[in-house]
């Protein structure tokens, strides 16, 4: 272990208590993966402010804190048996996860076309669906992700969609992570694995809190999300992901991608606030002619933290990679962004685009942002860009001259500068959602648990 | 012999482990010798080895004040401490910091060359190339030569009218001993002691370099050139420059050359110190062309340079422009502190990496003071199994209200085996500051190539010429004769790389 991380003692105890809870339940293949993955958290700890890859985000406290998993729910709250949970799209299938766990009466699976797959808990660890999760961990690599590998030491209640060769998914698959108050600090080990099969087409949505839900406010808790996604040859896969826990909330995800052949993967994530936020993505582009494109959109206030990290590898010749990551940063809250394109020796005429745009709206604000670029192939077109300014004077006046007050004429500019990466969701209805949610977070601040105004509301930032 | 006040006993540090082990040494402490360590102060060079006494014997060979003696053990002492970075994107093998020779007079005239025909004839075709006047050429090679193309005439020449305006410019170890209260001064205000590894050890064992003193109100009339001191001796492998513009002057200093220079030390680790009061300027370009190793990657020099300039006083103004074409590895950030409101830094980098040389490089620029503005260009050309690596740091603090940064970084590759890599750092604390970054990495357009070919240019001379305009902004920005020279130094220093 290098200097740079620190013991997680905390976690050991849990995971003995875990093992043991759950020795009856749990195959035998699954108890040596958690034990190998546990081996490697441990080996690598828990990475400090020193580490080159967690500059920006220090987790450290982390390490000393007794985390219990989430219990079992009991009743399931009013207020979100009421709930709908859509994000405009009103048809197609919804899965509710309750504390980590699959909450059927909240859920529906109806409008999945036949032949896909779609397993969890106890049928996902069963002997007889090897062969549908034979996937599962193999893009993730926790050899080098320490919280990937706590992830995994914890797998219990695990999450599969699959679909077949040539299916075309129309309806977005969503998922919902909630966590119901528990009055002490717990932890969540969401995972999922998404394997789109050779020349399918499906949507997936995760969604990590709703933060306009007063009842699942309180209670400090740890996320710690893997998403797996393979993508087989010329398969098209759009992943919706969005944070939106509260300031409550520490939450760590990756998204670990491998592509094959003429795949496309395009990514769209919102991050709208939580204490600590850090969304990795790790992309691995193994076939020629394969596309990834991500966007990322943070929109923060008060003392949050989002930390942006994406690597992207092309590994073969003739891929194109884009990323965009954009925030408006509000209130003392801390943007940050490291991404990372590598092209492989042999990944000649690969392109590669990379931007990091940040709006400081406020005097406590602070973005950082590192853009990096690391090319060992000559034939390539590789770019990265990166801007931090506030919002353009001439626009605000362009529109304070046509009576509009100076708040609205803020957001509307704001939404503008927004409106780039959430159209990435490609279906109308689903960027409409998205419009919606950041709407709410610019425009609707009562609705966030802790009530405090908004910096967002069109008081000029000092 | 004029020395400096020796220390009495009581005030000289506790002897090391090492030196209170030696019998021979605490007979010498009881004798209350002068200088505390057992080298002969007549000897010209030392054995290889680092420790207090290497440190004692450098400043006592130099005659230096005790301050500076203390200056140098705390720093040496702050340096033991120390790890050596790893983070930057090269790989060399160990430095063995014992082996190396801290202190080595120039070689006598028995020992260089005699004439020409002794010297390398690759390094003469290479003088040919770059159009070195022949009475050059042999200065350069360390040829024995006495009246060096009159280089001590011009050099005085230079001197007398520099004193008439107040302007100081000489070798450290002249200011030691003629304007220590300057040196006291701004010695070790840019980069303290323990800024890093590299400054570290250059603190502490310092051989010399440049000292720059613009009196108040003064513009140099001319630009103040490392190249007419070059016989202020072997400047050496750790070399320490101090540049101080007063307030409302002006000054343009050149450094290194575009001839490959003859050295015989691989590890060189250089501390610049740039100090620009109210509304003085600083234009410090460099040219460095040291040897970079053979077509295998065998030898070559290792540089660890630490270059920083503070902009201290309001609407002051500090540029770097360099252009890197040598040494096996180099490891160089020229930064600029931007403390002075409405004060302006700038970076011009070209920087070329071909065979086997490594070099991570790029600036640091801080913004402190309201209203400073900063521009970076960087431009990299990586070929052969050349790794080049911009790392670059904009911190725009709290107090840096309407501060300004655009930062520009393009990598140029050729050749399949070479590598480019972009890692920006970027920090901004102030809602008002303005940045922008852009970078782009690519290689010679096929169907550029095949215009320049179609109309009678050679695959080479079409290369040389896309290189040239690729480099050009920066290139503007070097002085009328260094310019003319820089680019002939690319062309030769691509040689082989094409086809």
């Amino acid at each position: 272990m290098s200097t740079a991380t620190v013991q997680a003692t905390a976690f050991e105890a849990e995971f003995d208590r875990f093992a043991k809870l759950t020795a009856d339940t749990a195959p035998a293949w699954l108890r040596t993966m958690r034990h190998e993955a546990f081996e490697q958290f441990r080996a690598q700890g828990i990475p400090g402010p020193k580490h080159e890859e967690w500059l920006y985000t220090n987790l450290t406290p982390l390490a000393r804190t007794a985390l219990p998993l989430a219990p079992r729910p009991g009743e399931v709250p009013t207020s979100l048996a009421a709930h709908r949970f859509t994000l405009g799209v009103e048809t197609g299938p919804r899965l509710v996860f309750l504390n980590g766990r699959f909450e059927p009466t909240l859920s529906s699976t109806s409008g999945l076309p036949d032949g896909v797959v779609l397993i969890h808990g106890a049928a996902l660890r069963d002997e007889e669906h090897a062969e549908l999760r034979k996937e599962l961990g193999t893009v993730a690599d926790t050899s080098v992700h320490p919280f990937a590998a706590l992830n995994t030491a914890f797998l219990n209640d695990g999450f599969v969609l699959r679909v077949p060769a040539g299916v075309v998914v129309d309806e977005p698959v969503q998922t919902l992570f909630l966590h119901t108050p528990t009055g002490q600090p717990v932890a969540v080990h969401p995972r999922i694995l998404v394997v789109a099969e050779e020349n399918s087409q499906v949507t997936f949505v995760e969604r990590y809190g709703i933060n306009c839900i007063g009842a699942l406010a309180g209670g400090t808790c740890f996320t710690n999300a893997v998403t797996e996604y393979v993508l087989g040859q010329s398969a098209r896969v759009k992943a919706v992901r969005i944070q939106h826990e509260g300031t409550s909330t520490y939450h760590v995800g990756l998204t670990a991608v491998r592509q094959a052949r003429d795949s496309h993967f395009d990514a769209v994530t919102l991050s709208l606030g939580g204490a600590i936020d850090r969304n990795e993505f790790s992309i691995d582009i193994d076939g020629e002619g394969a596309e990834c494109n991500l966007a990322g959109l943070y929109v923060l206030n008060r003392n949050e933290h989002v930390d942006n990290h994406t690597v992207v590898r092309h590994n073969v010749p003739h891929g194109r990679s884009s990323q965009l990551f954009k925030g408006v940063l509000a209130g003392k809250s801390h943007g940050a962004f490291t991404g990372r394109v590598i092209v492989a020796k042999h990944a000649q005429k690969t392109i590669a685009e990379q931007a990091n745009h940040t709006l400081l709206l406020s005097d406590g604000a602070v973005a950082e942002t590192r853009p990096q670029l690391e090319i060992y192939a000559d034939d390539v077109q590789c770019t990265h860009g990166a801007t931090i300014g506030r919002l353009d004077e001439e626009a605000l006046y362009y529109l304070r001259a046509r009576a509009i007050d100076p708040g609205t004429a803020r957001n509307m500019l704001v939404h503008a500068f927004a409106s780039e990466v959430t159209e990435a969701a490609g279906s109308p209805q689903l960027v409409e959602g998205l419009e919606r949610l950041i709407a709410s977070r610019l425009e609707r601040p009562s609705e966030d648990p802790d009530g405090t105004t908004s910096a967002f509301r069109g008081e000029s930032p000092a | 012999m004029n020395t400096p006040n020796p220390m009495t006993p009581a005030e000289r540090p506790a002897p090391i482990d090492k030196i209170a082990l030696n019998p021979e040494i605490d007979d010498l402490n009881q004798q209350d010798y002068k200088w505390g360590f057992v080298t002969d102060i007549e000897q010209d060079s030392l054995p290889p080895g680092l420790n207090e006494d290497t440190v004692r014997f450098i400043s006592a060979k130099k005659k230096e004040p005790e301050w500076l003696l203390e200056w140098r053990l705390k720093a040496f002492r702050h340096w033991l401490t120390m790890t050596e970075p790893t983070w930057a994107l090269v790989d060399y093998p160990a430095i063995d910091y014992q082996a190396v020779s801290y202190f080595a007079a120039p070689k006598s005239d028995a020992d260089k060359p005699q004439s020409l025909d002794e010297v390398d004839p690759e390094l003469l075709a290479t003088y040919e190339k770059l159009g070195i006047p022949l009475a050059e050429r042999a200065a350069l090679a360390g040829v024995a030569v006495d009246a060096v193309f009159d280089s001590v005439s011009v050099a005085t020449t230079f001197k007398s009218k520099l004193g008439e305006l107040g302007i100081v410019f000489c070798s450290f170890s002249e200011a030691v001993q003629e304007h220590p209260e300057l040196v006291r001064k701004y010695l070790g205000s840019v980069v303290p002691q323990k800024d890093n590894f590299f400054a570290a050890l250059n603190s502490a064992v310092f051989s010399d370099g440049s000292f720059v003193y613009i009196p108040k109100g003064v513009r140099c009339p001319m630009e103040l050139s490392t190249y007419f001191r070059i016989n202020a001796a072997n400047t050496g492998q750790f070399e320490r420059t101090l540049i101080v513009a007063e307030e409302g002057s002006h000054v343009s200093y050149l450094e290194g050359c575009t001839a490959p220079m003859r050295d015989e030390n691989q590890l060189h680790a250089a501390v610049v110190e740039l100090v620009a009061l109210d509304d003085a300027t600083i234009k410090y370009s460099t040219v460095q062309n040291w040897y970079p190793g053979d077509k295998n990657g065998v030898g070559g020099i290792y540089n660890f340079v630490t270059k920083r300039g503070a902009c201290r006083g309001a609407r002051s103004k500090i540029s770097w422009t360099q252009v890197e074409t040598g040494s096996a590895i180099t490891w160089k950030y020229p930064s600029c502190v931007l403390q002075g409101d409405d004060s302006v830094g700038e970076f011009y980098s070209v920087a070329l990496t071909n065979n086997w040389q490594q070099a991570d490089t790029g600036t640091k620029m801080i913004h402190i003071g309201k209203n400073t503005r900063s521009t970076i260009i960087s431009k990299g050309i990586s070929a052969g199994h050349g790794q080049q690596t911009y790392r670059g740091s904009v911190r725009m603090l709290k107090g840096a209200d309407g501060a300004r940064n655009y930062s520009q970084c393009d990598s140029l590759l050729m050749g399949d085996q070479c590598g480019a890599h972009t890692f920006p750092y970027i920090d901004v604390k102030n809602p008002t500051a303005h940045l922008e970054h852009e970078a782009s990495t690519s290689r010679i357009g096929e169907d550029q190539i095949f215009y320049l070919n179609q109309r009678g240019l050679s695959t080479e001379d079409a290369v040389n010429l896309i290189v040239n305009g690729f480099c050009k902004e920066v290139f503007r920005e070097l002085p009328m004769e260094f310019a003319v020279e820089a680019q002939k130094l690319l062309s030769v220093s691509l040689e082989g790389a094409v086809g």
